[in-house]
C-alpha cells in the first residue's frame, strides 16, 4: 500500500537506498524485507490517455489560433493610420502591432502546451511501462526466495540456497532499479511539465490584469511594452510588466475611488510613450499611492526609452546572454560563465562595495520591482540626475543602509580605517528581502536550507514560478573550499534555465541541472558550487 | 550592529606579519610603495596586495614582464582569512607575488588590478585583460586599489 503523501522525491530517494540494500543484502530474510519495502514504493501515479487527450485539445486550438495570428500581423504589417483607441491613449497602430505579438505569443503558448502535455504523457506511460517491468521482477524474486527462513533455518546456508539466493538478489536489483529508473523519468517529466506550464500561465500577460478602468487595447499594449534596448534586448525576456506587476496594478486600479481612477487614466492618456505608461502602472504595482505616482510621473514624463531603461530598469537581458561561451579558465572569475552580462548606468556597475553581498542584492532586486525606489537611486532626489559617481554614491549609502537594517556584522579595519560591513547572517537577508522586497511584490519570504540535491530539486518548482510572475529568490551560494558563502538572486526562467544576478554586478544564465547538482559556480566563481540557502516568497 | 571583535584582535599581528620587517621571511612591499622598491642581488621579495575574494577581486602579472636578467619570479600565493561560517558575504584575503632579485639593475613589474570585474585572457589577445569593452585600464598612480581594473607599475632596483 503506497504511504500517504509520498513525494516524487521521496519515492526516488527511498528507492535509490534500498537498491544499495538490495545489492549488499547476504540474508534471504533482509533481501525478502527489502523488496516487500520497495514493492510498498507506489508506482507512477496519473493517467497518460488524459494528458494526450488535453495535448490533442490544445493542439486543436492552433490552427484556429495561426488565423487569428495570420490576419493581425496582416494588418499590422500593412500599417494603419495614425488615431487613438482605448480608455488611455494606446495609438492604434501600437495596439495592432501588440496584439499581433500577443497572437504570435498565443499561438506559440497552445503549441507548447501541447508539446509539454504530450511529453508529460510519453514520459508517464515509459515510467509505468518500466515500473510495472520491475514490480514483476521483484515478485519473481520473491518466488525464488520461497518464506522466510526461521530461526533455524538462518542458522546454515547450503552451497545450493547460496545460489539461489544471489540468483534472485541479482533480479531484485534489476528490479529495484527499473523502479528507481521509473520514479526519476516520471518525477522529472512532471516537474518540467509544471516548469512549462506555469511559465505559461504567467505568460497569459494581458489577461492578468483584471480591471474594467483599462481597455482590452490598452491591458494589450502595456503587456507587450518592452525595457530593453531594441537593438540587443529581445522583447520577451525584458517584458517591462511582469505577471505580478499586471495582476497587482490591476488591482490597483479596482481599489481606487472614482476621481483617482479618473486620474491615473488621464496620467496614462498623456504618456509620452507605452514605456511611460507602463512604467507608471509598474509604480502602481508596487504599492505606490496616486500621490506617489503622480510624483513620479513628473519626474520621467516625456523622457525619452533609453532614459527610462537606464534609470528604471536596472537589469537588461541580450539576445546572445544564453550562448555557451565556455568558462573563465583562471583568476577571482575562475569557473564562471565566460557568457554574462554587465548591468550597467552609464560606466557605473549595479554592483556590491565591499562585503555586502546580501544587502547589494537586496537593493537590486528592490529597484527591479518597483521604478520610483529605482529611480531615487539613479535620478537622486529629484530624479532629473544622469551622473554615474553620484549614482555610485548613493547606491552604496543605500547597500550600507541594509547592511545596518539586517543587522549586518562589521569589522574594524586596523588601525584607523574604521567599520566596514563583513556578512549578514541569513536571518538578515530574510528580514531585509521583507521589508524592501515583499511590500512591492506581495509575497512574503521565508530562508529554506538547501544543501542536498534532493532538498534543491524540490524547491525549484517554487522559485520558477516565482521568477515567472516577477518576483525575484534571493539564494546562498557556498562551497567546501570556501567559509564565507555568497549572495546572489535568481531572477528569470526560460526553459530549463534559471537567470541569476550577481551583485558583483552581472546576469549570468545556469541549468536547473547546474542548480540541483552544485554547478552554480557559472554564475560566481570556483569556490561557490552550492546553492545551499533560498529566500522563497510564499503566493 | 555586530562587531567581528575576534578578526580585530588577529589584525595587529596579522598587519606585523604582513608588511616588510624581515622578520619572517622575505621583505614585503604593499602597492604604495611601489615606486622605489630596492633589493639585493639573490635577494627574494614579495609584492602583497589585497585580493577579497567576497568580491571576486585579483591581481595578474601582465606584460611587458619584468627583465629576467634584474628579477626573477619565483611564484604566487593566495591567502584568505577565515570566517564565520554562518554569515553570508564576508571575506579577505592577500595574494603575494614572490620574486627574486638576479643582478644588479632596474626593471618594472606590472600588475593588472581587477575587482569585481572579470579579467582573463583569450585566443585573440591572449594576455590577462578586461572582458568587458567599458574597462579600458591605466596605469594609476593611487595608494590604495579601486574599484575599476587598473595597471599597478612596480618599479625595482637590484643592487
Amino acid at each position: 500500500m503506497p504511504e500517504a503523501g509520498e513525494s516524487t522525491t521521496d519515492r526516488r530517494q527511498r528507492l535509490t537506498e534500498y537498491l544499495g540494500e538490495v545489492l549488499t543484502a547476504d540474508d534471504k530474510n533482509d533481501l525478502i524485507e527489502i523488496i516487500n519495502l520497495a514493492l510498498s514504493v507506489s508506482p507512477p501515479v496519473g493517467d497518460p490517455a488524459v494528458l494526450e487527450g488535453l495535448a490533442r485539445t490544445y493542439r486543436r486550438q492552433v490552427d484556429d489560433i495561426a488565423d487569428v495570428q495570420r490576419r493581425v500581423r496582416h494588418v499590422a504589417d500593412t500599417g494603419i493610420p495614425d488615431a487613438w483607441v482605448g480608455s488611455t491613449g494606446g495609438l492604434a497602430a501600437e495596439v495592432v502591432m501588440a496584439a499581433a505579438d500577443s497572437a504570435d505569443a498565443m499561438e506559440q503558448a497552445f503549441e507548447a502546451a501541447a508539446k509539454a502535455l504530450m511529453h508529460l504523457a510519453d514520459e508517464l506511460t515509459a515510467a509505468q511501462s518500466q515500473d510495472k517491468r520491475g514490480r514483476e521482477q521483484l515478485r519473481d524474486a520473491l518466488g525464488m526466495l520461497g518464506g522466510e527462513d526461521g530461526f533455524f533455518d538462518d542458522l546454515v546456508e547450503k552451497d545450493a540456497e547460496e545460489a539461489e539466493r544471489l540468483r534472485a538478489r541479482s533480479v531484485a536489483g534489476n528490479g529495484v532499479s527499473n523502479l528507481r529508473s521509473a520514479a526519476e523519468t516520471a518525477d522529472d517529466a512532471a516537474r518540467a511539465a509544471a516548469r512549462d506550464l506555469n511559465k505559461l500561465a504567467s505568460e497569459a500577460r494581458a489577461g492578468q490584469m483584471k480591471t474594467d478602468s483599462i481597455s482590452a487595447a490598452d491591458k494589450l499594449l502595456l503587456a507587450d511594452t518592452s525595457a530593453g534596448d531594441p537593438a540587443d534586448d529581445p522583447a520577451e525576456w525584458n517584458e517591462l510588466l511582469t505577471a505580478n506587476d499586471l495582476e497587482r496594478s490591476g488591482r490597483a486600479m479596482e481599489r481606487m475611488n472614482a476621481r483617482d481612477q479618473a486620474k491615473m487614466e488621464e496620467m496614462l492618456a498623456e504618456a509620452g510613450s507605452p514605456q511611460e505608461r507602463a512604467y507608471l502602472m509598474k509604480a502602481l504595482a508596487a504599492g505606490h499611492d496616486l500621490k506617489e505616482v503622480e510624483g513620479f510621473r513628473d519626474k520621467i514624463h516625456d523622457k525619452d526609452p533609453d532614459w527610462l531603461r537606464r534609470h528604471l530598469t536596472p537589469v537588461t537581458t541580450a539576445g546572445d546572454s544564453m550562448r555557451d561561451d565556455g568558462r573563465v579558465p583562471s583568476g577571482g572569475y575562475k569557473g564562471a560563465n565566460a557568457n554574462s552580462d554587465e548591468q550597467w548606468f552609464h560606466d557605473a556597475k549595479w554592483e556590491q562595495e565591499g562585503n555586502t553581498c546580501v544587502p547589494s542584492s537586496v537593493v537590486t532586486g528592490r529597484a527591479m520591482v518597483d521604478p520610483v525606489y529605482a529611480l531615487g537611486l539613479t535620478g537622486g532626489r529629484d530624479g532629473k540626475e544622469d551622473d554615474a559617481d553620484a549614482f555610485t554614491e548613493r547606491l552604496r549609502r543605500e547597500q550600507l543602509r541594509l547592511h545596518e537594517e539586517g543587522d549586518g556584522l562589521n569589522e574594524y579595519e586596523f588601525p584607523f580605517g574604521g567599520d566596514t560591513p563583513a556578512g549578514m547572517a541569513p536571518e538578515g537577508g530574510a528580514t531585509i528581502a521583507n521589508k524592501e522586497i515583499s511590500p512591492h511584490t506581495g509575497g512574503e519570504y521565508a530562508y529554506q536550507e538547501t544543501g542536498s540535491a534532493n532538498a534543491r530539486r524540490d524547491v525549484l518548482p517554487d522559485i520558477e514560478k516565482s521568477v515567472a510572475e516577477g518576483r525575484p529568490v534571493p539564494i546562498t551560494l557556498d562551497g567546501p573550499d570556501t567559509d564565507e558563502g555568497h549572495a546572489v538572486m535568481i531572477i528569470g526562467q526560460e526553459g530549463d534555465m534559471l537567470q541569476v544576478y550577481n551583485p558583483w554586478g552581472h546576469t549570468t544564465w545556469v541549468s536547473e541541472d547546474d542548480f540541483v547538482h552544485g554547478r552554480m559556480d557559472k554564475a560566481a566563481n570556483s569556490t561557490l558550487p552550492d546553492a545551499t540557502g533560498v529566500h522563497v516568497p510564499a503566493e | 550592529m555586530r562587531k567581528a571583535l575576534a578578526t580585530a584582535l588577529l589584525l595587529p599581528t596579522a598587519a606585523v606579519a604582513l608588511t616588510g620587517c624581515g622578520l619572517f621571511g622575505p621583505t614585503t612591499y604593499e602597492p604604495e610603495e611601489r615606486a622605489a622598491i630596492e633589493v639585493d642581488a639573490g635577494e627574494e621579495f614579495t609584492l602583497s596586495v589585497p585580493a577579497n575574494p567576497a568580491i571576486a577581486e585579483y591581481w595578474y602579472l601582465v606584460k611587458p614582464h619584468p627583465d629576467r636578467d634584474v628579477v626573477e619570479r619565483v611564484g604566487k600565493r593566495l591567502e584568505t582569512e577565515p570566517s564565520d561560517p554562518d554569515v553570508i558575504g564576508d571575506g579577505d584575503g592577500t595574494l603575494y607575488f614572490d620574486f627574486k632579485g638576479v643582478r644588479p639593475g632596474t626593471t618594472e613589474i606590472k600588475l593588472l588590478h581587477c575587482p569585481a570585474v572579470v579579467c582573463t585572457g583569450t585566443k585573440d589577445n591572449p594576455e590577462p585583460h578586461p572582458t568587458s569593452s567599458m574597462y579600458a585600464p591605466v596605469p594609476t598612480a593611487t595608494g590604495t586599489p579601486g574599484n575599476d581594473p587598473a595597471y599597478f607599475i612596480y618599479k625595482v632596483t637590484v643592487r
